[in-house]
């Protein structure tokens, strides 16, 4: 066991962490684009928007996120970092759609109807007046779909081999061979990814507490 | 990039038929066996949950929080990496089993933890007026009320589970995403196979997810719902909630998974918004309930605000059985000679 909690182990797997956060950060933000574009779609009220919405939502609901992440590495050939981004995109854009879908139906009607009595387009009225107010209301939902992400990016070490967190984890196993240090390794990967998911779970708890609180008032 | 799905690569795939049956089978029975075990664990945890002791609370928390915060991948590589270190080691058949079994168990422990939440009080009192013990008055009298709201997240965890089995892929266990790329990887020919895969996991999850949709709105039909008896037992304010909020664990989970249908991804609940615009904004007088969001948006009590109210009672109930030793001993020194040991009631009679 000696040796085992070096700086450089310690390193090499906090860079695993580094990486398991930027895929998923940025898989999290893509996916609010897009699925901003598609709650839009779905809500706009035009039926081949809607449907195109819907299908999309369907289809990605009901199917598993490894396909996915098989898909855009060996069918769309793309390198890694990007298949990882993409797929995580395609499906995390879907709950997304949803999360959002909930929350602009949140905005009061009256919202809507002023900001078009005072001759807002459309862009501005969804830029200037109902996103932001959505948007408080839907960021707990979008950070436990954050912690979701986190969780599901241990797949792409077995995928395709993305040395993220887990597979940094993989990487420091296999170079030692005692039992209790594999043991070790592993618990403190498990731990840091609870440390991680369970604090911004916390987070997602204490928001929506406040604002719980702030609507009895 | 055409040639990706050029028909003899379709013809390859298609006179694999067996392997494929096989590997749906595969699927679909470690999907029931997982489901049972999760079942099974969720029953239990999560009637510990709503129990008087500390420790059996304590227990639920603590496994609830490991199993969600903790990536499922890891959970699986517990049974299929580390059990083999200290002598046990089973097939990843078993493996998969167990380990989605298990990881489930966690979300539906909430989901029933929630649902026992939101049955009134007096259906417990009045069963422990009757000499119910703990576990029958939850198994003849709890749970079968409670089944309306636990069925509609229960249809989506299902779904959620059957599609967490692709993860054994990862472990060579067999399923239908382990075909899939056992496929691709032998013949190189990786287009058609996993369309086929998306095809068939959609076959099953499809018509999960449009159950729980289902079984949601049919619940929302009946207003006695939240209750289990009473119509308008809710507080307005109670029920008032933020749209599309959720939590990954904790109370919220519940609130979020019994919100249900619209659960994509494990833990992520999208609950519809309420069409009654937040009392907060001062413009909300202009707007009109009739001509309010599509669908779920114009039911009374959509999901999230009914499990919030659930919820509510859920605290409100926890908080009673807190308070309970004491009253009971207060109340102890007239009541206890009472034939068959029953308890006076109080004001929550009318809910029988």
């Amino acid at each position: 066991m000696d040796g085992l909690f070096t700086w450089v182990n310690i390193r090499f797997l906090l860079q695993g962490l580094g990486s398991t956060l930027a895929v998923s950060s940025v898989a999290i933000l893509c996916s609010i684009v897009l699925g901003m574009g598609i709650a839009i779609a779905r809500t706009s009220g035009k039926r081949l928007f809607s449907g195109i919405a819907t299908v999309y939502i369907e289809i990605f609901k009901n199917t598993p996120l490894l396909l996915w992440i098989m898909f855009t590495f060996f069918v769309a050939q793309l390198p890694p970092l990007g298949a990882a981004i993409l797929a995580f995109t395609l499906f995390t854009s879907a709950s997304v759609a949803e999360i959002i879908r909930g929350g602009l139906a949140g905005v009061a009607s009256g919202q809507y109807e002023a900001a078009r009595s005072q001759g807002f387009s459309t862009v501005q009225l969804y830029a200037l007046i109902i996103l932001p107010q959505a948007l408080r209301n839907m960021i707990p939902a979008l950070l436990s779909q954050f912690v979701t992400t986190i969780k599901d990016t241990s797949f792409l070490w077995g995928a395709m081999a993305l040395q993220e967190l887990m597979g940094r984890g993989m990487i420091l196993m296999n170079s030692y061979n005692s039992t209790a240090d594999i043991f070790m390794i592993f618990g403190t990967m498990a731990a840091i990814y609870f440390v991680v998911c369970f604090s911004l779970s916390q987070v997602v708890r204490a928001y929506q507490k406040r604002i719980k609180k702030a609507q009895a008032k | 990039m055409l040639d990706t799905f050029a028909g003899y690569k379709w013809a390859a795939l298609f006179a694999k038929w067996p392997d494929v049956l096989a590997a749906f089978g595969t699927t679909v029975l470690i999907s029931l066996l997982a489901l049972i075990i999760a079942l099974a664990l969720g029953v239990v945890f999560g009637a510990f949950s709503s129990s008087r002791s500390i420790v059996l609370r304590g227990i639920t928390r603590v496994y609830v929080e490991v199993v969600q915060n903790v990536p499922l991948l890891l959970q699986v590589f517990v049974f299929y990496a580390i059990f083999p270190l200290l002598g046990v080691s089973m097939g990843s058949f078993f493996i998969g089993v167990f380990a989605i079994g298990i990881y489930h168990g966690g979300y539906i422990s909430e989901v029933v933890r929630s649902g026992v939440g939101s049955i009134h009080r007096g259906q417990f009192e009045a069963a422990k007026s009757q000499g119910f013990g703990y576990w029958q008055m939850m198994f003849l009298i709890i749970l079968p009320q409670a089944m309306r709201i636990i069925l509609p997240p229960l249809a989506v965890q299902a779904a959620n589970l059957v599609k967490n089995t692709s993860v054994l892929a990862l472990i060579a266990g067999g399923e239908l995403m382990y075909f899939s790329n056992s496929f691709a990887g032998s013949t190189s020919y990786y287009g058609p196979v996993y369309v086929l895969a998306a095809v068939l996991y959609f076959i099953i999850c499809f018509p999960l997810s449009r159950l729980a949709l289902y079984l949601e709105r049919r619940t929302l039909a009946g207003h006695n719902v939240t209750t289990g008896d009473g119509k308008n037992e809710i507080p307005e304010d109670s029920t008032e909630v933020t749209p599309g909020t959720h939590d990954i664990t904790g109370s919220a989970a519940a609130d979020s998974l019994a919100a249900g249908v619209s659960i994509m991804q494990d833990t992520s609940g999208i609950a519809p918004a309420p069409a009654v615009p937040s009392p907060r904004h001062p413009l909300h007088v202009l707007s009109d309930p009739a001509k309010g969001e599509s669908g779920r948006g114009e039911h009374p009590l959509t999901g999230n605000r009914a499990a919030l109210a659930a919820d509510e009672f859920g605290k409100e109930l926890q908080q009673e059985q807190e308070d309970a030793p004491e009253t009971h001993h207060r109340r102890g020194h007239s009541a206890k000679r009472d034939a068959n040991g029953a308890k006076p009631h109080d004001g929550h009679g009318k809910g029988e």
